[in-house]
């Protein structure tokens, strides 16, 4: 009977596919054949080797406990190490020792300030990366790599003409960290298509380097997704896992596919549930929830919501996930205050358009339609191309009577169904319909 | 799905930057090269050097080094060392500091191969061989290698673990 019922579903829901898409029929793109191999649980190699390093520095400090060289070696590792398990205390013993080590070097150690502006943009503590940079900067040494994070951290901060200005001050422009950055400008610019070119060439120069390589692959897989080349997308993401099985940020875009373009629930979640028993980070909560209520499965849905928010909030992610908590609470806790309360939070941390589309989306939800136009338009109109604030901007000036505009932002937003996912998707339409 | 860019740590590899072309006549891309670092004598580049002066430092090819950074290497000798006449080497505070500033390992190409062996001086160098002591001797040790006692030697006297006789002949991590 129940195998009956989901026969019946299964043709069903083509034909619900063909009714709602004007466009030419979806065709999957992902198959469980491609990626099955890759959610076998097996020992994590990268994972190994950086475990076995860290026994070994560990054991070098024991007999040399004053050395440096072991304080920054494992310094280096631990960081490397969060950035494969997730788990954040890592990253706090890692700046720990790099501290130690500038107190006993006069903080005379450009190299130490860089490592903890990274530590620091891991944390979404941007101010603070942004110091440790000026630092680096001001000891001089290594004045390349100080100007590349300082393009990296003034993006983070919204400060879009400073990154370009300490990208101007790069004399080599054809290698490889020159060209990613170059592409990242380009990408906020709203010019995809050109970072997308950039992206593909810094590509190729990374060829020789694997870390690189697998790092570059991945940003450019994000990029053919935002263009809406998904197949490009989902083969670049099985050309990753091939070379690393255990790279899961390749798993998440695969499992996205499954979700937001094949409308693959079950599968979707089965990657996730995969690579949330890896590594038990709250992004992948959220993930679940969106395709719980994909599927309508509101009591499933609040459920990973809880989870989410009670990882999130715990005080060792400091703000690392203000904006999705931000998010959730207008969205899903019908709690505007603390959004406005979290973008604000934000805003002083981070003044992007993206923390200022957080206040926009809570005024908005609080009912409060005239402040949200304001900050848009002071912060938000031509400022940014994130398809989530053209939603935003789109359901802002619907709000305040103005169609025309509402109706041009929606149908932007609705290019990027791919992105914001079939839930956001399903909404854009019903604006759009009721406008 | 939002992008994500990771940060980028390790950026100082050199990368040799290649052309494809399909059509063979025209004119090859120009390939560039930068000089981004050397290692000769790294213990000298680290006091030396200032933090402010290591990227043009590294950058710069040997044979220019000497012109670009002999006068704050002389300075840098004389505030270590403000009694400094003339070392083992016989080389007067100029003579000296011109040498150090140009970061290659000298080699004797007959005799003995040794930083210093009581007798040869900077004739080559070996695994073995004490560098920071010899260094340390050279700078505060005067002309026979006896002023400044405190200062002279690192009491470092071997590595914490015998060298291999085969190649790589450097000791396994340990």
């Amino acid at each position: 009977m129940k195998n009956k019922t989901v026969y019946v579903l299964s043709l069903a829901f083509p034909a619900l596919l063909l009714l709602s898409c004007s466009e030419k029929r979806e065709q999957d793109i992902t198959h469980r054949a491609d990626y099955a191999p890759y959610l076998a649980p097996r020992a994590d190699a990268s994972l190994q080797q950086c475990n076995e390093e860290i026994t070994f520095w560990k054991n070098k400090q024991q007999r040399t406990p004053d050395s440096e060289t072991c304080r920054l070696r494992l310094a280096g590792l631990l960081s490397s190490r969060f950035m494969l398990t997730g788990d954040i205390e890592d990253v706090f013993v890692s700046d720990s020792l790099y501290q130690s080590v500038l107190a006993s070097s006069g903080n005379e150690n450009a190299s130490v300030h860089r490592a903890l502006a990274a530590n620091a943009i891991t944390q979404h503590q941007f101010g603070e990366a942004y110091q440790q940079i000026q630092k680096a900067l001001a000891i001089g040494e290594g004045k390349a790599a100080s100007l590349f994070m300082l393009v990296d951290v003034n993006l983070e901060l919204g400060d879009y003409d400073g990154a370009q200005r300490a990208l101007n001050k790069i004399a080599t422009r054809n290698l490889f960290p020159y060209i990613v950055r170059k592409a990242k400008i380009k990408d906020h610019e709203g010019d995809l298509d050109s970072a997308i070119v950039l992206m593909e060439t810094a590509l190729v120069k990374a060829k020789d380097n694997a870390s690189l390589l697998l790092w570059t692959q991945s940003n450019l897989a994000d990029m053919y997704g935002h263009a809406g080349r998904v197949e490009e997308a989902y083969r670049l993401n099985l050309a990753i896992l091939e070379t690393n099985p255990d790279y899961d940020y390749a798993l998440k875009g695969i499992a996205w596919i499954a979700f937001s373009h094949d409308h693959r629930y079950a599968e979707a979640r089965s990657i996730a549930l995969y690579i949330n028993s890896k590594r038990a980070t709250p992004d992948m909560h959220l993930l679940l929830a969106k395709i719980a209520d994909a599927e309508n499965n509101m009591e499933e849905k609040m459920k990973e919501l809880r989870v989410f928010y009670s990882l999130a909030t715990s005080p060792r992610y400091g703000d690392m996930y203000n904006k999705y908590l931000a998010l959730v609470e207008v969205e899903e806790f019908s709690n505007p205050a603390k959004t406005i309360a979290l973008a604000q939070r934000e805003i002083h941390n981070r003044p992007t358009p993206q923390s200022y589309d957080l206040l926009a989306w809570g005024y908005y939800h609080d009912g409060k339609f005239a402040e949200a136009l304001q900050v848009a338009e002071d912060f938000l109109v031509d400022k940014t191309f994130e398809p989530d604030v053209l939603y935003h901007l789109g359901m802002i000036y619907e709000a305040n009577g103005q169609h025309g505009k509402g109706s041009d932002y929606l149908n932007r937003a609705k290019e990027s169904s791919f992105e914001l996912g079939p839930v956001v998707a399903k909404k854009i339409e019903k604006a759009l319909k009721s406008s | 799905m939002k992008l994500k860019y990771n940060n980028l740590l390790a950026l100082g590899a050199l990368l040799v930057l290649a052309a494809c072309n399909n059509d063979d006549d025209a004119t090859p891309t120009p390939v560039t090269y930068v000089q981004e670092d050397q290692m000769a004598r790294p213990a000298i580049n680290t006091v030396f050097v200032s933090a402010a002066d290591k990227d043009s430092f590294n950058g710069t090819i040997p044979s220019a080094q000497g012109a670009a950074f002999a006068t704050k290497f002389k300075d840098k000798l004389l505030a270590l060392n403000a009694g400094y006449t003339t070392n083992l080497l016989g080389l007067n505070a100029t003579d000296f500091t011109g040498v150090l500033a140009t970061d290659v390992l000298s080699v004797a190409l007959t005799g003995a191969t040794t930083f210093y062996d009581g007798t040869n001086v900077l004739t080559g160098r070996k695994l073995n061989d004490d560098v920071i002591t010899v260094e340390l001797i050279l700078l505060f040790g005067g002309p026979d290698a006896t002023m400044n006692p405190t200062l002279t030697d690192d009491h470092v006297d071997a590595n914490d673990k015998a060298f291999l006789t085969t190649f790589p002949y450097l000791a396994s991590p340990h």
